[in-house]
């Protein structure tokens, strides 16, 4: 019995101190997550969440800044923005409330945090036209936020239909019985907001909110809103056919082609947005600063290794993010990066190391407090996010710790 | 003279056995017996074969209980060079017949061996003293050793044991530098704390280790240590683990 006891204690005693021995990564304070419920699948970050549907189609349907939730919610179905979607009037739009039924509906959380979170939505549907029986519209719509409120949104509208397919006709849509659309079809990536939340609109013309159904903002390259407590700015890195527009009580920001054809034949289409959230404030100054010097390549270029600049992705805003070809992550020779060069706000970069890596670590002059978020994607592929700007003359140093 | 004796003793005993009367005299078979004993003792005395001659002398006497058979067994004795039973036989003899010349010899002779075997009782009685010593401090000397061991068993452990309690401190500091870890409010934080943290471990993981080797040392040396103990230790090292076996037997 005895005997049994002791070796009880002894087994106890070493589990309780391997336990103890372990080392815990870091957690750290200012990050982004990604948690799944019953209801979908929510990130939240420093001030914000943003929450996709669990139930048709899986594209956001809340977006709470400081608990409130700020999205428009349009009462009206059919082609009418409302939410976060795509729309192709003149038939179902492609949101969370849509009355489309999916025929393709997938959410695949690709990155998880703490430095970034992505979530990649794969949709379908069918469309409710003339002759459209045997084609569908389809795309992949990318989401990734960072900790400080960036969100990058990519679409990518492909046409899986056969060659030989019959292109989808404009005339005698559901959602247009009128016919009001029979000479093309409007296909637009947006998101929209209840103008009550926000009081001015900046752009390069100030505007106070509500604007009308009527009035329009055309070729935005950066816009913000400011509401009583928060702010939202968006930076379209392509300005044509960009647009900021009323919606009932909703505003919409997107950018949009129109098919001045009654057959949709322009597939496949891409298009990419930056949107940024600053909880607290009505001060849209840096959140225009953030959002232009994400446009201005001269104030995001990023050198690794004192090699030449590279820039953000335009699918995922991370410098060495996915490409249209090449695997995400910049493939490195040695095990220390040097960044240089002049990045106006936070940023991110995505790293491939020649060799699995445990630890990252990074230096730099004069640090204060979380300026960085490490994440590791895969054994030699980590994600840093950096808080602050990188300016000229100041080198970040990235190592295995 | 002692030829002489036994031959004396030979003849005074035929003599004897046949003069008695009948009355006293022994069973006839019996004298028959003796006298055979006795013959064949005397052969075993001619051929110096004293144990053999005493034992057929002895085989006489408890037929016949002549008391010259007794001096003939003294005398076996004395050939045999075992002084103290030929002396004690010479004494039996003189107190069954005190008078004559056989007695008168067994005097001389019992006159001559007195100090030879008062010599030998003093050289066995400080031969047992001398013993008696050794015993003793062969006894002091292993408690000594036992004492020694006890102590070096004591230090050693003890010191173990405090290599063991310093392993201890770092590792209750190394889990309050691991709350430090788990908070940290930002990475250079964390990552200072991490350094401390795998130092701290570091040193209570070789404290301990270091700490249970040498109490094991301060066990294995109380066993090895102590006097007229065998002491086995084997220790085995194999894909998964090791094993240490220590084992002892009094």
């Amino acid at each position: 019995m005895s005997r049994r006891i002791a070796l009880t204690a002894m087994t106890a005693a070493a589990v309780f101190t391997t336990g103890c021995f372990d080392l815990p990564p870091y957690n750290p304070k200012t990050s982004v997550s990604y948690t799944e419920d019953k209801d979908g699948s929510t990130v939240v970050g420093s001030g914000f969440a943003l929450h996709f549907a669990g139930t048709g189609f899986h594209m956001p349907d809340k977006l709470l800044i400081d608990g409130v939730d700020v999205l428009g919610h349009a009462s009206q179905g059919c082609h009418a923005e409302s939410e976060v979607g795509i729309q192709i009037a003149p038939t179902l739009r492609i949101s969370a409330d849509s009355a489309a039924t999916p025929a393709t509906n997938g959410l695949v959380p690709v990155l998880r945090g703490p430095a970034a979170v992505q979530v990649k939505l794969d949709w379908g549907s069918q469309f409710s036209c003339k002759d459209t029986s045997s084609v569908a519209p389809s795309g992949t719509t990318t989401f990734t936020v960072f900790p400080d409120g960036r969100i990058i949104r990519d679409d990518l509208l492909a046409d899986p239909n056969p060659p030989s397919a019959q292109p989808p006709v404009a005339d005698v849509c559901d959602c247009d019985p009128l016919e009001m659309n029979i000479n093309g079809f409007t296909v637009s990536s947006y998101w929209t907001f209840a103008q009550d939340h926000f009081v001015n609109l900046y752009t390069p013309d100030q505007t106070v909110l509500p604007i009308k159904d009527t009035q329009e903002i055309t070729s935005p390259s950066t816009a913000c809103m400011a509401g009583a407590s928060s702010r939202v700015g968006f930076a379209w890195p392509a300005t044509d056919q960009a647009t900021i527009h009323g919606a009932g009580a909703l505003l919409a920001f997107g950018r949009f082609n129109t098919i001045d054809n009654s057959m949709l034949d322009t597939f496949p289409w891409k298009n990419s947005l930056a949107m940024f959230i600053e909880p607290g404030g009505n001060d849209c100054t840096t959140t225009l600063t953030r959002a232009a010097a994400y446009n201005t390549p001269a104030m995001s270029a990023l050198s690794i290794n004192k090699g030449s600049s590279i820039f953000a992705s335009l699918h995922d805003g991370i410098y060495g993010g996915a490409g249209d070809n090449s695997p995400p992550g910049v493939m490195l020779m040695t095990d220390q990066v040097e960044l240089t060069g002049t990045v106006a706000g936070s940023f991110a970069v995505w790293l491939r190391f020649p060799h699995a890596v445990d630890t990252l670590r990074a230096t730099i002059a004069n640090p204060m407090g979380a300026w960085y978020v490490p994440q590791r994607v895969a054994d030699d592929s980590w994600i840093v996010w950096f808080r602050d700007a990188l300016m000229p003359g100041q080198t970040i140093t990235i190592k295995p710790n | 003279m002692i030829a002489r004796a036994v031959a004396f003793a030979v003849f005074v005993t035929f003599v004897t056995l046949w003069a008695r009367p009948a009355g006293a005299q022994p069973d006839p078979a019996n004298r028959e017996k003796a006298a055979a004993h006795f013959r064949q003792g005397q052969a075993f005395f001619q051929a110096k074969d004293y144990d053999r001659a005493l034992a057929e002398y002895q085989a006489a006497f408890d037929l016949s209980a002549e008391p010259l058979l007794i001096f003939n067994i003294a005398l076996c004795h004395e050939r045999a060079n075992r002084p103290e039973q030929a002396l004690e036989a010479f004494r039996r003899y003189l107190e069954k017949v005190s008078t004559g010349s056989v007695a008168d010899e067994a005097r001389e002779d019992v006159a001559r061996l007195v100090p030879i075997v008062d010599k030998i009782v003093a050289d066995r009685k400080a031969e047992e003293a001398r013993r008696h010593d050794e015993v003793g401090r062969r006894d002091a000397a292993q408690a000594r050793a036992v004492a020694r061991a006890n102590h070096v068993r004591l230090y050693v452990v003890a010191a173990g044991a405090v290599v063991a309690a310093v392993g201890a401190t770092s590792h209750v500091l190394a889990w309050r530098t691991r709350d430090r870890m788990v908070n940290a409010p930002d990475p250079d934080s964390y990552f200072a704390a991490r350094d401390t943290f795998k130092l701290e471990r570091g040193v209570a993981i070789g404290a301990y280790a270091a700490g249970a080797v040498t109490i094991a040392t301060g066990l294995i040396l109380g066993r090895v240590l102590r006097p007229r103990e065998g002491v086995e230790v084997s220790a085995a090292i194999m894909p998964g683990g090791a094993a240490l076996t220590l084992g002892w037997a009094r």
